[in-house]
């Protein structure tokens, strides 16, 4: 057997030579190396830096007293490498400053004060600083290696729940606190500074060393040295000097905001688009973005955003304290704010905007006289500001004016809707790429009051559709008298997504194939009643004979319109039969019959089952089914935003969003619709056809008595 | 780590027990020399052991005495003498086992020993360099196994034994992305820490730090022989 050689002195290599090495050669290598063999200087760590390295080409470098293992982070302001020290034996944080960094001998002696301030932080939240130096000209220090990733990947990796993000940050609050009290200020905190250790618990790192990096002006600084002004501080972005604990504060808020709904409340495509909404936006509730987040929770981390670091927590530990009574369930100490003082703080801070939004409005609505207030109430912010709201109210009054006058259906433009309810959409300015849709609402009453209670649903769908299509998306509310002009304007597309009762819909898809159903409200069919009263002695619908009287509740509803109809012309009933009359509402219309006005009447079974406890002489004749009011879509939309809409509705369980619905609209949710819920509807519309039968329109007028209007 | 075991301290028995853990092949290689079968050169070494570790028959060792690997063949010899010759083989062992001893594959590696005419006592020499060099590098291995850089090893491993590896500093640096010099510098690193481990390993079984030289030495001149 013939075995290979050592190319150094020729021996043959047996089986058994370790690690296929020869063994005089090893004998004589451990002989010719003494203990004081000293190593030169390698400079090439530098090129460490500038570029990232294969994983083994970074274990060929030492550093000092310190071997290369891996690169494990790199940021703006340096490299980290997981490295060996060789003197303790020990794996540590290496973290390299990039050459350039510190230019001058002041921001070098600034890098050694905060980051012996930093290492005196002794704290189980704040990852330990073990040496700062100094070697091949490169400034580093070592740290504690926490070894179980950073914050940001948790969040990237999967949805954290609502508990464990108070906990964590509540765990992030305390170790910020205590550095406060060292005086020491974070001044970056961000996910990727947040590390988690084996536990899951979250360790703080890169204390103070924002400072190190702060230059003149954050704007000429380009991206990879700061990065984006994400979680920074209103103040700190505008670059103010003398930050307070505050700043750290309001950095907490974005990461709990991020923990809670996994985005940032501000993001703008440029880091000056970014400053400019740290600066002047309104932040939107998480819950706007995550409908499990209750209210207390919003709160607390609104309040971090506050523009004004005085509205925020006081301390750190007010911060932590709340998120603990939080998860104690106890009632928290953050307020929350009004929407009407949040507009005002947002019309505060952003005069020149505010300035030019007033002008354009009191040119749209205003008298010279309104605009005469306005220059007089330039340098008078609270004048300014009150002229402002009112002239919100003015164009709201204008509206209703319009709807007054007659006018079939009025329009409250997305920008109005969120000045006036503050249901603001992602971004206050309108942006290049934005697309605007037209949402149809039949209302027959009070316009305004209908689009407030549809606000909270419209931002909502704003919100998520602008997510979903990456693009702003501004919804526009078009309220509608009658659902005949309704139904007209959506066929004739007019608007784009039209709420209509279920009867109008079969209708409109008759005279316009191209429509489709997306969602109705939860619980889905309900039910109506026809009743009377005992003492009239009707014991069925088909008693409903010559000479007796109906109230009808709202003739452009789906129960009025279709159903009830229906049911009386199936029981052999005309309209002339009847003395009837169109009530303003179903509740009129059950009030009538309860005066005596009228015989019978029809009602939801839910209101009828409501006042039938105060009047038990109410009885029911017969049961009407009908399915809940659809919102339907037009075709030729742009592709994909039908199904958006859809799926927007089917994930809505926003409580505080269904629940501003106008109460006779009020549901639970939503469910998908198919095309073939509305078939039966045909029927029923032939039904209801053969009642009016001989009639010309021509109904009663008001009944006997009109009861009080609202 | 000899003189700690001669005074008999717990750890000093723990320190022995480690060292015979390591260096049994030797003298396994040296009985089955001296005629014995596989079987029976495992009970002897392992009843040898067991006396040894037992009687605390370190008592006797000292310094003048020279080095443990000379006093661990003459104490076997002295064994082998006594204690096989009054015919005591059915008490050895005695199922209790003072050292996990891997048999089996001493004896595989003892078959792949070259067979030539040398003596027992050189065969022993021979595979006590061996195991010292075994030890050695496999402590080197772990080393940079542990720091994770297991792959790193195997790359310059080749520049232990000389500078003839299979690939220059060059193209190794070329491989990886690295400089020429880091590469030089990484071997010397290599070599600086596998020369500690060496001295560190040899000085346990020798009692004076002069007597290491000389120990390299010798055990090259056994493996030229």
């Amino acid at each position: 057997m013939t075995h290979a050689l050592c190319p150094d002195c020729g021996a043959e290599l047996l089986p058994d030579a370790p690690e296929g090495l020869c063994k005089r050669c090893l004998l004589l290598a451990g002989l010719a190396c003494s203990p004081e063999v000293s190593e030169t200087t390698v400079g090439d760590v530098a090129g460490l830096l500038a570029t990232p390295a294969p994983a083994l080409a970074v274990k060929f470098y030492s550093f000092g007293d310190y071997e290369l293992i891996e690169e494990i982070a790199r940021g703006g302001m340096g490299v980290v490498f997981r490295a060996r020290q060789v003197s303790l034996d020990r794996t540590v944080a290496l973290k390299m400053i990039l050459a350039g960094r510190l230019a001058s001998p002041e921001a070098v002696e600034r890098f050694r004060s905060e980051a012996r301030a930093a290492a005196n932080l002794d704290h189980s939240g704040i990852v330990p600083i073990y040496e700062i130096g100094e070697h091949d000209g490169l400034h580093y220090f070592s740290m504690k290696l926490v070894e179980g990733g950073s914050l940001a990947r948790e969040i990237a990796r999967e949805k954290i729940p609502l508990k464990r993000a108070a906990q964590l940050l509540a765990r992030v609050a305390r170790a910020v606190q205590h550095a406060h009290e060292q005086g020491v200020l974070h001044r970056d905190l961000k996910p990727t500074n947040i590390l988690l250790d084996g536990d899951r618990e979250p360790l703080l790192t890169d204390f103070g060393l924002a400072k190190v990096f702060e230059h003149e002006n954050l704007l000429t600084c380009s991206n990879t040295i700061l990065g984006t002004p994400i979680y920074m501080a209103p103040e700190q972005a505008l670059g103010k000097r003398d930050l307070t604990p505050a700043a750290d504060v309001y950095s907490l808020g974005v990461i709990l905001f991020e923990l809670l709904t996994r985005r940032v409340p501000f993001r703008g495509k440029t880091p000056v688009e970014t400053l400019r909404q740290v600066a002047e936006d309104p932040p939107l509730s998480p819950h706007c973005f995550n409908p499990e987040i209750d209210r207390d929770l919003a709160t607390i981390c609104l309040k971090c955003l506050e523009k004004e670091p005085q509205r925020r927590y006081v301390s750190a530990a007010a911060l932590a304290d709340d998120l603990e009574r939080w998860l104690r369930r106890e009632p928290v100490s953050a307020r929350r704010t009004s929407p009407i003082v949040r507009v005002r703080r947002w019309m505060e801070r952003k005069p020149a905007l505010t300035a030019a939004l007033a002008l354009s409005l009191l040119l749209l609505t205003g008298g010279p006289f309104l605009i005469k207030k306005a220059r007089d109430a330039r340098g008078n912010k609270d004048a300014f500001v009150e002229a402002i709201a009112r002239s919100t109210r003015q164009k709201l009054a204008d509206l209703r004016d319009k709807w007054d006058a007659g006018d079939s259906f009025v329009t409250i433009e997305s920008e109005l809707r969120a000045e006036a309810w503050n249901a603001r959409s992602s971004s206050a300015a309108p942006e290049a790429r934005s697309e605007r849709y037209i949402i149809g609402i039949y209302a027959h009453e009070e316009p305004v009051e209908t689009a407030e209670g549809f606000a909270p649903l419209l931002a909502y769908l704003e919100t998520t559709l602008s997510d979903s299509r990456s693009n702003q998306v501004r919804l526009d509310m078009r309220i509608y008298k009658d659902n005949e002009t309704a139904r007209a304007a959506l066929v004739k597309g007019d608007v784009h997504v039209m709420r209509m009762g279920a009867g109008p819909y079969a209708l409109a898809r008759k005279e316009h194939p191209g429509l489709r159903p997306l969602a109705r409200a939860k619980p889905g069919d309900f039910l109506a009643v026809i009743f009377t009263r005992a003492d009239t002695g009707i014991k069925c619908v088909a008693d409903l004979k010559m000479g007796r009287s109906f109230a009808f509740g709202d003739a452009d509803s789906t129960i009025s319109g279709f159903h009830t109809r229906a049911a009386l012309a199936r029981a052999g009933l005309r309209a002339r039969d009847l003395t009837h009359a169109f009530h303003r509402s179903h509740d009129e219309a059950i009030e009538a019959v309860l005066a005596g006005n009228f015989d019978a009447g029809v009602a939801k079974l839910s209101r009828f089952n409501l006042i039938r406890k105060e009047h038990p002489d109410l009885i029911a004749l017969t049961n009407i089914t009908c399915i809940s009011q659809p919102w339907v879509a037009r075709n030729g939309l742009p592709p994909q935003i039908a199904s958006q809409f859809q799926q927007a509705f089917l994930t809505l369980k926003d409580t505080n969003v269904l629940g501003q619905l106008p109460d006779k609209y009020k549901c639970d949710g939503f469910v998908a619709t198919k095309e073939e819920d509305y078939v039966a509807m045909w029927q029923e519309r032939e039904d209801a056809d053969r009642f009016m039968e001989g009639e010309k329109k021509h109904f009663s007028g008001q009944p006997e008595q009109p009861p009080n209007s609202k | 780590m000899v003189l700690a075991a001669r005074h008999g301290e717990s750890s000093g028995q723990n320190a022995l027990t480690q060292l015979c853990q390591e260096y049994w092949y030797p003298l396994y290689v040296f009985v089955r020399r001296r005629g014995f079968d596989s079987h029976d050169a495992e009970d002897l070494t392992q009843e040898f052991f067991a006396r040894l570790i037992g009687k605390k028959s370190l008592q006797s060792v000292h310094p003048e005495k020279g080095k443990f690997r000379s006093f661990l063949l003459a104490s076997l010899k002295n064994f082998l003498a006594n204690e096989w010759g009054r015919g005591q083989r059915q008490k050895r062992g005695g199922g209790q086992r003072l050292l996990s001893l891997d048999e089996e594959r001493a004896e595989n590696r003892y078959q792949s020993e070259p067979a030539d005419q040398s003596t027992p006592e050189t065969v022993y020499e021979r595979a006590w360099a061996s195991t010292l060099l075994d030890l050695v590098l496999a402590r080197l291995r772990r080393e940079y196994a542990e720091n994770e850089k297991a792959d790193l090893f195997d790359e310059i491993k080749g520049f232990l034994s000389g500078d003839k590896g299979s690939s220059t500093y060059a193209q190794i640096g070329a491989r990886h992305g690295v400089g020429e010099s880091a590469v030089k510098m990484t071997v010397l690193r290599l070599r600086k820490r596998y020369g500690a481990l060496l001295r560190a390993e040899i000085a346990n079984t020798v009692d004076t730090p002069e007597e290491i030289e000389r120990e390299i030495r010798h055990l090259f001149t056994v493996l030229t022989k």
